[in-house]
């Protein structure tokens, strides 16, 4: 990298770590200006008179300007092993650079290069069972043909679905709310090591050590969609952050996908809208593949699961027991999970006979018990 | 002159003996009381002075010693007033020549009223208990309300009713009626019946199991799920206390003072502190130390309703009697131990706002929360907790449904059974229930049957027990086989035990 590139480098990282000016305005600017160094070596006077800012926001703004640090920056990406990016680095991805407002800066721990191609799973951060189920299902489904899930490292759907492609030996990226020298939510820290070991990455546009802003998270959504070639949406209420992801993805003309859900569902309430609305349903990994362009397809594997998945669900089944056989009824008839005493109550068993049909489900990995409750195991 | 006489002492609930004894002599009046007595003791003069003149006679203005020996030994009660009273009146020459024996050889035990009437005291059985182990053949006199209690112990005890009723029997002038034992009743629990608990089978069948083998429960479950009052019913199944155990229990009680009617304690102990204990409540301490919580729920249950609202220091003093079901409480001047072999049954909520899991409520916690939550009950304390007990909330239908399951006698009399077996297994290894069994005796008695060992391995890597949860395991359905009066381990006894130990298994994300 030239000296010239390595300052325009350093004058973006500096121009990304002032809050009060949204991402297309500075672009606009370096547009203006011809550079993000010139956009720095403007006084207020200047950029209300030619960048078109009110006297008051230049003001603020060149105030922030000089507060920044880009030299500390570097020197605490460094210290976490943090890459930053700009848009003239050759590894910034090249998906996130053609839409609208690319951040100007990208921390990057792990590896963004090898990836397959990626794909964003979004979702409500509670969840319904079938929600959890699913985006765990897909998640598995789509590293397994090869494909990279971006999601938000966010609880519920997003922690589900890293998670799942995680333990299915696949790679993905979160997109973070915060700078990397934190995590949130805390309890995420293990699997956003997880995902560093599995060979994925963590991604973030803020400043190394900004905490969880409420307003830092819509931003944080576009990063989502914008690296991504389409964007799943699992479950979500009308106004809710997997539909501004949603959105996002449309404006920045990706495909947008959405799980179908029951109708009386609150949180199917956004995907079965966006499917009205003509997004794509999803069932599984194949419906997504459907969707990618073209030049992508090469070396992909899709596998459907209706044939394969339940042929393997349905040998389990035919090797039970009869009484494992009626459990297995009653849970996956019961739609929120069964509890030991459910099962009594049904057969009139004893406890220690409706033990034993459990761990028969339990020990083929067909159930999973969660606090007082067995459900079908995502 | 100088008078000698018998009475005990007190520490922690063992009595020792003590001589008491009072010298008169001429010089400037004075009244002092030596042999590391405490504040309860010295006071006792005044009631001493008052009680004799009130009983007749005059109270010598001279030079009065009093000695209790051994004198390096703290000495604690009030029940020093009658032998000191005793002395006195021996000392000036209050006692005929020929009647000495009984002074000398009996034992006095009471504390005095100012009309000098006698009036019952703390620990008379625990201190009769340890003389009887001594070997002594004496006859002892105890205060008339005492009666029943000192009778307990089995030897020759009269109950007197005031210090003019005991001189005069020295004397030889009047005998004073011997104690009698009150007749040993079944109490029936006023706290309920297991029938009217509805539904819950699960957590019936559970608590059937603590019960038998003496397990340690922890409950989980939102708010209304039952988890009190399934708990205050578990003393309604629970056998009544063997001769041997009773005397134990009576003993702590004793000294605490909460024998009513100074009968023998036959009813299991249900006790349930309120969340707010000092930890040396809960365990014993106190400058004199009284026993705590855990050894008044002794040879029965301790129960914990919002086991996470203890305090963090309560909650972990609970590991030495969990441990070694025995609290020593060291001070300074002496050692004391008491007993503490309960059963502890704690209940807690999933999560601070109570509706983790809940299938209507929806849970307002984050993550963290719940996980800081469920941290305050640390890990060495989880080790020692043998079965976990999540309950859900009730249905309509069970609430409506009018309850028919089976009465606590029908379940008690299973239990008995069930501990019946496990005195006769462990008659020679002082170990009492299938919840204390060591590592030798695991081996021993708890042998996997064939084929066992692969539901092991696959409990294990697929649902993620550890080895310890293993051991649990098997310790659950030893008592499970006790409760089928099996004696081999089945394999329908190691799957049922596992339903017992779900907070072992792996973790799901989300809830």
């Amino acid at each position: 990298m030239t000296v010239k590139t390595e300052e325009e480098s350093m004058a973006r990282v500096r121009l990304n770590a002032v809050s009060c000016m949204r991402t297309d305005w500075l672009l606009r600017l370096i547009k203006v200006y011809g550079g993000a160094r010139e956009v720095l070596s403007k006084s207020s006077a200047d950029l209300s008179a030619d960048g078109g800012l009110s006297p008051e926001t230049a003001e603020n703004f060149t105030a922030d300007l000089a507060a920044a640090d880009p030299y500390k920056e570097f020197e605490a990406a460094r210290k976490a092993g943090v890459r930053v990016l700009t848009a003239l680095d050759e590894d910034f991805p090249a998906l996130l650079k053609t839409i609208y407002d690319p951040p100007l800066a990208l921390y990057v721990k792990g590896n963004l290069g090898s990836g397959g191609v990626p794909v964003g799973i979004v979702g409500t951060r509670k969840p319904t069972d079938y929600g959890a189920r699913s985006a765990a299902r897909l998640s598995r489904e789509l590293v397994k043909a090869g494909l990279t899930v971006v999601s938000g490292l966010a609880r519920g759907v997003d922690t589900v679905a890293h998670d799942a492609a995680v333990k299915s030996g696949g790679l993905t990226w979160a997109v973070m709310g915060t700078g990397l020298n934190m995590v949130y939510p805390h309890e995420n820290t293990k699997l956003a090591e997880r995902i560093l070991e599995s060979g994925g990455a963590l991604v973030s546009e803020f400043p190394m050590d900004d905490g969880p802003l409420s307003a830092h998270f819509p931003r944080r959504n576009r990063i989502i969609s914008g690296l991504s070639y389409v964007t799943v949406v699992i479950e979500g209420d009308f106004k809710s952050g997997s539909l501004i992801t949603a959105k996002a993805a449309l404006e920045q003309g990706r495909e947008v996908l959405a799980l179908p859900g029951p109708v009386d569902s609150v949180m199917s309430r956004g995907p079965n809208m966006l499917i009205k609305n003509g997004a794509a349903m999803v069932e599984d990994a194949v419906d997504v593949i459907a969707a990618l362009p073209a030049d992508v397809l090469f070396g992909l594997v899709p596998t459907r699961r209706s044939r394969k998945e339940e042929e393997g669900a349905c040998g389990k089944l035919c090797s039970l027991s009869p009484d494992a056989n009626a459990a297995y009824g009653a849970i996956a008839g019961g739609g929120e999970g069964l509890t030991v005493d459910g099962l009594v109550g049904a057969f009139s068993w004893t406890v220690q006979r409706a033990a034993a049909a459990l761990f028969e489900l339990e020990a083929s990995s067909i159930i999973t018990q969660i606090a007082d409750k067995y459900k079908l195991k995502v | 002159m100088l008078s000698k006489l018998r009475t005990l002492g007190l520490r922690g609930i063992d009595g020792f003996n003590i001589r008491v004894e009072v010298d008169i002599a001429a010089g400037l009046p004075s009244y002092a009381v030596v042999g590391l007595p405490d504040a309860g003791i010295k006071e006792s003069k005044d009631r001493v002075v008052a009680a004799v003149r009130n009983s007749g006679f005059d109270f010598p203005i001279k030079r009065i010693t009093v000695n209790l020996a051994p004198a390096e030994v703290k000495k604690t009660g009030t029940h020093f007033d009658l032998p000191i009273a005793l002395g006195v009146l021996a000392a000036s020459g209050k006692v005929g020549k020929g009647a000495c024996g009984r002074l000398e050889t009996s034992v006095f035990i009471g504390e005095l009223a100012l009309d000098g009437t006698l009036r019952p005291v703390v620990g008379v059985l625990p201190m009769l208990l340890s003389l009887k182990k001594a070997g002594a053949r004496t006859t002892i006199i105890v205060p008339r309300d005492n009666s029943a209690e000192a009778a307990l112990s089995g030897l020759e005890c009269l109950g007197a009713s005031s210090l003019k009723e005991v001189l005069d029997w020295i004397n030889g002038d009047t005998e004073i009626p011997a104690c009698l034992r009150a007749e040993r009743e079944r109490i029936v629990s006023v706290t309920g019946d297991f029938s009217e608990v509805k539904s819950q089978a699960f957590a019936k069948r559970a608590l059937e199991i603590a019960a038998a083998g003496g397990h340690n429960v922890i409950m989980i479950g939102p708010p209304g799920t039952g988890k009190s009052m399934l708990a205050r019913r578990f003393a309604s199944i629970l056998p009544p206390l063997t001769d041997e155990e009773a005397l134990e229990v009576t003993k702590i009680y004793s000294v605490s003072g909460l024998i009513k009617s100074s009968r023998l304690v036959t009813e299991r102990p249900f006790r349930e502190p309120h969340h707010t204990i000092s930890d040396a409540a809960l365990i014993g301490g106190g400058t004199n130390p009284r026993p705590g919580e855990v050894s008044l729920a002794h040879n029965g249950v301790l129960f914990l309703d919002e086991f996470t609202e203890f305090s963090r220091p309560a909650i972990e003093s609970l590991r030495e009697p969990l441990e070694s079901w025995k609290v020593t409480v060291s001070r300074v001047k002496e050692t004391v131990v008491y007993p503490a072999r309960c059963l502890l049954l704690a209940a807690m909520n999933p999560c601070p706002c109570g509706y983790f899991g809940h299938s209507v409520r929806e849970c307002s916690c984050t993550p963290l929360q719940v996980h800081k939550y469920r941290a305050k009950v640390s890990g060495p304390i989880m080790d020692r907790i043998d079965m976990h007990l999540q309950l859900s909330p009730l249905k309509f239908a069970d609430w409506e449904a009018i309850p028919r399951g089976e009465t606590s006698l029908q379940v008690s009399d299973r239990v008995s059974a069930a501990m019946d077996i496990q005195r006769k297994r462990f008659r020679d290894s002082g170990v009492r229930a299938n919840a204390f069994m060591g590592v030798r005796e695991l081996r021993e008695h708890c042998r996997l049957p064939a084929g066992a060992s692969g539901l092991l391995e696959t409990a294990m890597n697929k649902m993620g027990f550890s080895a310890r949860s293993l051991d649990k395991i098997l310790k659950l359905s030893r008592t499970i086989a006790d409760l089928d009066a099996s004696r081999e381990l089945k394999k329908g006894h190691i799957i049922e035990a596992m339903q017992y130990r779900a907070l072992d298994k792996t973790a799901e994300l989300v809830a």
